[in-house]
């Protein structure tokens, strides 16, 4: 494939993996939480309408994204904040479809159903040095009491809040940190396709977006975005294949990954994965192992 | 006047399908706590199914329809084996199942525009879905009874299942907790094929009927289903019966009479406009009970 094709397909693995990322937040506290989708929804078409009235560079509307996908997020959570799990995605992805039905019905600012064009672009070294700085804002979040009090309450929430964690503070904060990122990744989302409309950060964006998450890995911040860049790059590795086949293989692999490598593909499953292997074909070589569970 | 009416019925039928679905996506979850998103594709291919069989050996729709229900059940078994078990074993939580699903729906989507293309394509029962018959100044198709009647008796067998039977019994242990249900007992894997089956053929009919009433079918008709299938599960309360039969009529109704008094675009407007009024109100649903559960 050309070299255009793979820095396209670099360009939106950056901007996936962006809202990946915002996935990954909520659920290194715990949370499931489709909600990336329609704060970028938001924050995409409000860079495009203010982009359009005001010819803002491209950083000032990068932090009014973040400033409102944070202010977005939080009144997400403070609306579904007794909602547990399987309902808080549930009702997160039920928030996706209503903001598809709401960007259909402001045409004004969204063009309706036939989209509208976006005035700023976003070159491939501006979304990668936006990716660089989240990601050194997670590496560094990473070893924080905040990011521990992430990990206590995924584990165990009762006993969390036994240590005196608090649960639903500090799952307020993840959705804030993920808002931040969705509100960003919205923007560079509309910078990169230059025209975006109601399928834009439809469903279809939802499926792109989680198995990039999960794929990837979510126990480590690298993980969405090698997830995404693998799943961006499957049309390319495959370009003797017919789309629909692409498809085909496309949700195999997740199938397959999410079999053998559950904790994705920056993780330790490939250990264990292998030691697996290994005990079926030569019980007796394997190596006493004790297993520390996560 | 007769319009509403004329209306009311169209909304009911559609409504008896939408119930269906979320019926049959509601069991799944409230036995299983899976989200499964390749629900649709148990319609989408009873479909194509049905009318592969029909361009092919020129038998007529009812046949066809047994033969792509008992497909359909055959994936159902197969999407449980395939994708859910293995997870099962494992005790991998809500991500698990919910990600292989997605797995499966986007390869299955790809086959089946592999196999009838992306256009639509008609669905007959030779002539019997433009049967009529008058009821006061109405116009009312045979074939919406049949759709409400489905919707009514499969409800109705569904509760008698879960309630009032032994094996019912057995579902819901398995449901409320599989260890405890196994020390009872219990075959679970027995369970939670039967469940797969019973969801998947659920599906199934729902999809034919929904082929039948608009009178076409095309890859996305499932998905389509399931997307409104998943409003009325939410808005009856995900496992409900009364609740899904309940949401399913009333969202039918809503989004015909949207469509007619508010414009064609409010079709969906209004359906999702209750599920967002619902789920910050009052998230468990018109029934339902909100759990605390774990991601």
């Amino acid at each position: 494939m050309s070299w255009s094709f793979w820095q396209s397909t670099f360009d939106f693995a950056l901007v996936y993996g962006l809202f990946a990322l915002a996935v990954y937040v909520n659920l290194a506290a715990g949370l499931l939480s489709f909600a990336a989708v329609p704060v970028g929804a938001l924050t995409g078409f409000l860079a495009a309408q203010l982009a359009e009235i005001f010819a803002l560079p491209l950083a000032v509307l990068i932090l009014i994204g973040a400033a409102v996908g944070v202010a977005a997020s939080v009144v997400i959570h403070l609306l579904l904040i007794r909602l547990e799990s399987h309902y808080l995605a549930m009702a997160t992805l039920a928030l996706v479809l209503v903001g598809q039905v709401l960007i259909l019905n402001l045409p004004d600012i969204t063009g309706g159903v036939r989209g509208r064009t976006v005035d700023f672009a976003v070159e491939t070294w501006q979304s990668l040095l936006v990716v660089i700085i989240i990601a050194l804002i997670l590496a560094r979040l990473r070893g924080s009491a905040l990011w521990l009090s992430f990990n206590a309450i995924r584990a165990d929430a009762d006993v969390a809040a036994s240590l005196g964690i608090r649960r639903v503070r500090a799952q307020r904060i993840s959705f804030a940190l993920a808002g931040a990122i969705a509100g960003i990744a919205g923007v560079l989302l509309a910078g990169a396709l230059q025209f975006i409309g109601p399928e834009t950060y439809g469903v279809h964006l939802v499926f792109v977006v989680l198995p990039a998450a999960v794929l990837g890995g979510t126990y480590h911040w690298l993980g969405p975005l090698v997830g995404a860049l693998l799943l961006q790059s499957i049309p390319g590795l495959f370009e003797t294949v017919t789309p629909l086949f692409v498809q085909v293989i496309n949700g195999v692999v997740i199938l397959l990954i999410v079999l053998f490598l559950p904790g994705g593909v920056v993780s330790d499953d490939w250990e264990k994965l292998y030691r697996r292997l290994l005990a079926r074909i030569k019980p007796e070589d394997t190596p006493a192992q004790s297993e520390v569970t996560r | 006047m007769d319009l509403f009416l004329q209306l009311c019925v169209n909304g009911l039928s559609m409504g008896a399908v939408y119930a269906l679905f979320a019926l049959g996506f509601g069991l799944l979850f409230a036995t299983t706590s899976v989200l499964n998103f390749a629900h649709g594709m148990f319609a989408t291919f009873a479909c194509i199914v049905a009318y592969a069989t029909m361009q092919a050996t020129g038998v007529p729709f009812i046949v066809a329809a047994v033969g792509a229900i008992a497909v359909a059940a055959a994936m159902g078994l197969a999407l449980d084996a395939v994708a859910f078990a293995p997870l099962r074993r494992r005790n991998a939580g809500l991500l698990g199942p919910l990600m292989t699903s997605v797995g499966v729906w986007i390869a299955l989507l790809a086959v089946a525009e592999m196999a009838i293309g992306q256009d639509a394509r008609p669905l007959s029962a030779g002539g019997f879905e433009s049967t009529r018959f008058a009821l006061g100044g109405v116009s009312v198709r045979w074939l919406d009874v049949v759709a409400v009647a489905s919707c009514a008796v499969i409800a109705v067998l569904l509760h008698l299942l879960l309630r009032r039977s032994r094996v019912g019994l057995a579902i819901r242990a398995v449901g409320w907790n599989e260890r405890s249900a196994l020390v009872a007992g219990v075959s679970s894997r027995r369970i939670f094929a039967l469940i797969a089956v019973l969801s998947a053929v659920i599906a199934a009919i729902a999809g034919l009927l929904d082929g039948l009433l608009t009178g076409a079918i095309s890859p996305q008709l499932g998905d389509e289903l399931l997307i409104v299938g998943f409003a009325v599960a939410i808005v009856g309360g995900v496992g409900d019966i009364r609740g899904s039969v309940i949401a399913g009529f009333a969202i039918g109704l809503i989004e015909v009479l949207s469509v007619q008094y508010l414009g064609a675009e409010f079709r969906n407007a209004a359906t999702f406009g209750l599920l967002l009024i619902f789920l910050v109100l009052r998230p468990s649903g018109i029934f339902g009970r909100a759990e605390k559960v774990r991601a």
